[in-house]
């Protein structure tokens, strides 16, 4: 390629110019060990951080590992409640027996304290502290019976419970009807 | 290509990759040097990995290129952080330039890098390549990812633009020598 006179001007221009940058050009050799030890330096920040991480993963297993070991004690509390409410015929020696029962539980729960309010969120904290003040009354309540129960029941309250069935003879129909003289 | 080949080859090419990344860098010695080194690093850590696609030199210009360029955002951002807390910082940052250097410089060759400083980043790149590094216009727009064309383009434009800013400094240099040498000529 013919170059022009300017083009020359400008290329002397530049090797002038590449002179003046070789004088100050940094050694090679102390670059590339700076480079080398930034390498280095950068290699031990990383197994510092992998460490790091892995501790910190170990602890977040260890404390899951402790608050499902406290979830799955706290279930025997839910489950006594559970079966107190919903059975049928009350009795007062039952009473007495699941009282003792939520009693006993409450006194765990009692010993239990610190590590539950160092564990449990605080959430789930309050919910079990209400929930523990509320089971003997919900016991209580679900066994309750009026007194004045029995002024309620009459000696017709089985006819007034059952349905005539369409199926019924007349003649077993007329049994419902008040007796007619015609 | 193992490592001491590599590192022979970087050797080889270390004056000439300096003046890229001053050219990268504008001008700016410690940010040049910086971008050299993080490249360096690049290499050994195999970010960088030369496959054989190119020319060794063509792709070292382009990895460097590249570093610069993110070197420069980073920069920016640190000096925008740095603008509230401090005006001297900032100043400090700046590149300085030996005094005896300015000195001994000639006149020409001070016009001509002032010149070169008013260009726009990709014609005084192209420029730079061309003249300086010797690469085609094929081979610079090869290190700066850009068409053939663009590079011919920003080669042109740039030609152009440095001889109109070198014949007007050489003008106003001349009337400056005339008007020194003999005030009566000049009005």
């Amino acid at each position: 390629m013919e170059l022009s006179g300017d083009e020359k001007r400008i290329r002397a221009s530049f090797r002038e110019l590449r002179l003046e940058d070789e004088r100050v050009t940094p050694r090679f050799a102390a670059v590339w060990n700076r480079a080398h030890f930034r390498s280095a330096r950068r290699e031990t920040a990383l197994d510092f951080r992998i460490a790091a991480a892995v501790v910190i993963v170990c602890l977040a297993v260890f404390s899951l590992a402790l608050l499902s070991r406290y979830w799955q004690r706290t279930p025997r509390l839910n489950d006594a409640v559970a079966n107190g409410v919903f059975k049928p015929g009350v009795n007062p020696a039952q009473i007495k027996k699941d009282r003792e029962l939520v009693q006993r539980d409450k006194r765990v729960q009692v010993v239990r304290k610190p590590g539950l309010v160092r564990f449990a969120p605080r959430s789930q904290t309050a919910k079990l502290a209400a929930r523990r003040s509320t089971t003997p009354d919900a016991i209580a309540l679900s066994r309750w019976q009026s007194p004045t129960t029995g002024l309620l029941r009459s000696p017709g309250d089985e006819v007034l419970r059952a349905l005539p069935q369409l199926n019924q003879t007349l003649h077993d129909m007329e049994s419902f009807l008040p007796n007619r003289t015609n | 290509m193992n490592i001491s080949e590599l590192k022979a080859e970087l050797e080889k090419l270390h004056s000439s990759s300096f003046g890229w990344a001053l050219s990268c860098c504008r001008r700016d010695r410690g940010e040049a040097e910086e971008v050299l080194q993080t490249v360096y690093l690049k290499i050994l850590e195999g970010k960088a990995r030369y496959r054989g696609e190119s020319s060794f030199r063509t792709w070292l210009f382009a990895v460097i290129h590249k570093t610069a360029a993110g070197e420069r955002r980073k920069n920016l951002l640190r000096k925008l952080r740095l603008v509230g807390e401090s005006q001297g910082e900032a100043d400090r940052i700046a590149p300085a330039e030996r005094p005896d250097a300015a000195v001994e410089r000639s006149e020409t060759q001070t016009q001509f890098r002032r010149a070169l400083e008013q260009l726009p980043v990709r014609q005084r790149q192209t420029l730079h390549l061309v003249f300086y590094q010797d690469l085609s216009l094929r081979e610079a727009a090869e290190v700066m990812d850009i068409s053939v064309g663009s590079a011919r383009r920003h080669y042109e434009r740039g030609k152009k633009r440095l001889r109109e800013s070198l014949g007007q400094s050489e003008i106003g240099y001349g009337v400056k020598w005339r008007r020194e040498k003999n005030p009566s000529v000049v009005s």
